[in-house]
């Protein structure tokens, strides 16, 4: 009798913290999930303006919705200044030879030049009126992969092809070269911090996953 | 101690994203034909205090999460700045900003963010941000 009672009270307590348990699992995943832990969020503001430049130093577009990615801000596919335009002489110059160094250059008659992203194309309007479309999914690579020098980087690009390297240099009134960056600039940053802060639920899960294996196994 | 990742960002800057802060702009006392689009930004944000976003640890747009790695430092040089006005179509280096030299001879107009998670971000989209205390945002540090 008194064992039978030992055991009935043995298993409602194992019971008791199995539930306990689970709960506490439950809980954690849950918070993971939705982000609360840490949750010190308040409102600040809200969004008035968007602007992308597909072309580099060119006018701005003013979409009314983007896509964030990890890689940056994206319109139907094309990155916030992924296009950029090179000089085609002087020291900077080297595409002819890949993998050559070559400069990101800036003048200011860059800023009537409009750029358009949609879907597979990328519109260039000049302030003559004419405009040129870039077919995203077929781009005329005249060379091969060069490396760029962009904001205190070196970054691969590829030459757009010679077509509208020539369009846009008779527009400009300078040989230029319209460059498209192929690869991302490398930069390294903490991820504990990020999960200290709850926007990156993945950890928290892997924590849990980690606690479930400790305590059951 | 810390797991050390490497996060790609494809950006002519070294972060992907710029966000503005109308109230910080309007702080610095130019002109009204100088709005936060004059610093050429990605996002710009209306309704927050001025020069609030120097204490920004993190941000939410919508369902997308940044992280603010650095204040976006524009060099005044010779009492103009590196830029120009991208709705008037003129330069840039414009005599009022000579004013901006009592805040020395650098200025943060923003916060470089990185976005840690991806999402849609919407024109009328509430900001929330969560600050951190003791320090603000560090410079341009970042690109290795």
């Amino acid at each position: 009798m008194t064992v039978s009672r030992f055991v009935v009270s043995v298993a409602k307590v194992m019971t008791g913290v199995g539930l306990a348990v689970a709960a506490y699992v439950f809980f954690e995943y849950y918070v993971a999930k939705h982000n609360w832990r840490y949750q010190t969020f308040r409102l600040v503001g809200e969004v008035v303006q968007i602007n992308i430049c597909p072309l580099a130093s060119t006018k701005e577009i003013c979409p009314e919705e983007v896509l964030c990615t990890p890689k940056g801000i994206s319109l139907f596919g094309v990155h916030d200044r992924e296009f950029f335009i090179t000089r085609t002489k002087g020291p900077d110059f080297a595409v002819e030879s890949p993998s050559k160094l070559v400069k990101e250059y800036f003048s200011e008659s860059f800023r009537e030049f409009e750029a358009y992203a949609d879907i597979n194309v990328l519109t260039i309007n000049a302030p003559s009126g004419q405009n040129y479309d870039i077919d995203l999914t077929h781009s005329e690579h005249s060379h091969g992969p060069a490396q760029v020098y962009r904001a205190s980087s070196i970054v691969a690009a590829s030459d757009q092809g010679k077509k509208i390297s020539s369009w846009l240099s008779q527009e400009l009134g300078e040989e230029v070269h319209l460059f498209r960056q192929t690869d991302d600039i490398m930069m390294k940053f903490n991820r504990s911090n990020m999960a200290m802060c709850s926007i990156c639920p993945e950890e928290s899960v892997r924590h849990i996953q980690q606690k479930v294996g400790i305590f059951f196994f | 101690m810390y797991e050390k990742i490497i996060r790609k960002v494809f950006m002519a800057r070294p972060k992907p994203l710029l966000v503005t802060l109308i109230s910080s702009t309007s702080q610095f006392g130019l002109p009204s034909i100088v709005t936060a689009s004059f610093f050429r930004p990605n996002v710009i944000i209306t309704g927050c205090r001025a020069l609030e976003e120097q204490w920004w640890s993190h941000v939410r747009i919508g369902d997308v999460y940044f992280q603010v790695k650095s204040q976006d430092i524009r060099v005044i040089s010779g009492g103009s700045f590196v830029t120009y006005m991208p709705t008037l179509e003129i330069p840039a280096k414009i005599r009022h900003l000579k004013r901006l030299t009592s805040y020395g001879e650098a200025i943060s107009v923003g916060v470089n963010a990185l976005v840690v998670k991806a999402g849609n971000i919407r024109i009328g989209d509430p900001v929330f941000a969560s600050k951190h205390y003791g320090y603000a945002a560090e410079d341009d540090k970042g690109v290795e």
